[in-house]
């Protein structure tokens, strides 16, 4: 359970934040101030963060019982804290609209159930995203170890992904994705006639 | 009124083509009508919304059993096959306002060490799979 103490200074801290956009969940702490954000984990992992670098937050909830901090950075980084709880979302808006002058916006993913979405690569992100503009899912480009065209089937891309060395055990881990995209080939075809 | 419902169904047709399997699917209305025991990093089967919800960088993502074609396991991988549509035909392409960023998850694969875990849940999506096929078959019989 993450908890938020109101110190003195104006300066929240909540535990049990995992960095969010991962699959390995290294708990720590996250504290923060009027300057920025710190997170720090029990085995010294730490991401710190000016707030002057922060461009737009949002606020997601990822599981039924927990919520994410996520943070769009000027130059198009993100960077995301997993592990909060419903009660915190007010603590936030109100702890960001007062020290950052930033609206915490709420984002709601697509939960359609369906296997299609739009591709997108923005800056260092791959955004999955539903007809409706909601996400379905993203992950940082740099998660993926290989990306291969079949060479039979072009119009299909498997991307397999690096271990993160952070897992637990139980944990369930995405390895590879395989995508098909109806309109390849027929691109190819197209290339092909106006030659 | 007229061009109000004109636009309504140029809408649905592209969805239609879109899903194929699955057309105007709107499985949950968000997150907080996941089943309660859905957790990050685990893959849950909710068989009354008849869904498979799969781990995939934090974030839940959930399927209805009917985009899923198969399930199957090697060694400590789970793979999932998914139903997807032929290759659009240039008449499609040119009727219907796809965008070219449309793609289709054709197959997920996941390291899961718990060989209980991973056996039961393969289990279960077949399991789930069969049902529907089998209640498909029947309403399909009935109406014929």
């Amino acid at each position: 359970m993450s908890t938020a103490n109101n110190g003195s200074t104006g300066a929240f801290s909540f535990n049990n934040i995992s960095l969010g956009g991962r699959i390995g969940g290294t708990r720590g702490v996250l504290k923060m101030n009027n300057v920025g954000l710190a997170w720090k984990s029990e085995a010294g992992r730490s991401e710190t963060i000016q707030s002057s670098e922060i461009e737009a937050a949002g606020w997601t909830r990822m599981t039924p019982k927990i919520y994410q901090l996520n943070l769009k950075m000027k130059g198009g980084a993100s960077v995301k804290f997993d592990g909060f709880r419903e009660p915190d979302n007010e603590t936030l808006k109100q702890f960001f609209k007062e020290n950052y002058d930033i609206e915490l916006d709420n984002i709601e993913l697509s939960t359609r159930g369906v296997n299609f979405s739009m591709v997108k690569v923005n800056g260092s992100i791959v955004s999955f995203t539903g007809s409706n503009q909601k996400t379905l899912f993203e992950f940082p480009i740099s998660e993926i170890s290989q990306s291969i065209i079949n060479l039979s089937n072009k119009n299909e891309l498997t991307m397999e992904f690096h271990h993160d060395s952070t897992l637990d055990e139980e944990d369930e881990s995405l390895v590879e994705v395989r995508l098909y995209n109806p309109f390849s080939k027929s691109l190819k075809e197209d290339e092909d006639n106006t030659e | 009124n007229k061009n109000g419902t004109g636009e309504k169904d140029q809408k649905s047709a592209v969805e239609l083509d879109y899903s194929s399997y699955n057309e105007n699917l709107r499985l949950y209305n968000s997150v907080g009508n996941y089943p309660t025991d859905v957790v990050k990093n685990k893959i849950t089967i909710d068989s009354n919304k008849e869904a498979v919800l799969l781990p995939i960088y934090g974030y839940i993502v959930p399927f209805h059993i009917s985009t899923i074609k198969n399930a199957s396991k090697t060694e400590d991988y789970l793979r999932i096959n998914f139903n997807v549509p032929n290759t659009l035909t240039e008449e499609q392409i040119e009727s219907i306002s796809v965008p070219q960023s449309l793609f289709y998850i054709r197959e997920l694969t996941f390291r899961i060490q718990d060989p209980k875990s991973l056996t039961n849940t393969v289990r279960l999506i077949k399991e789930l799979r069969k049902r529907v096929t089998t209640r498909e078959t029947e309403n399909r019989e009935k109406s014929s």
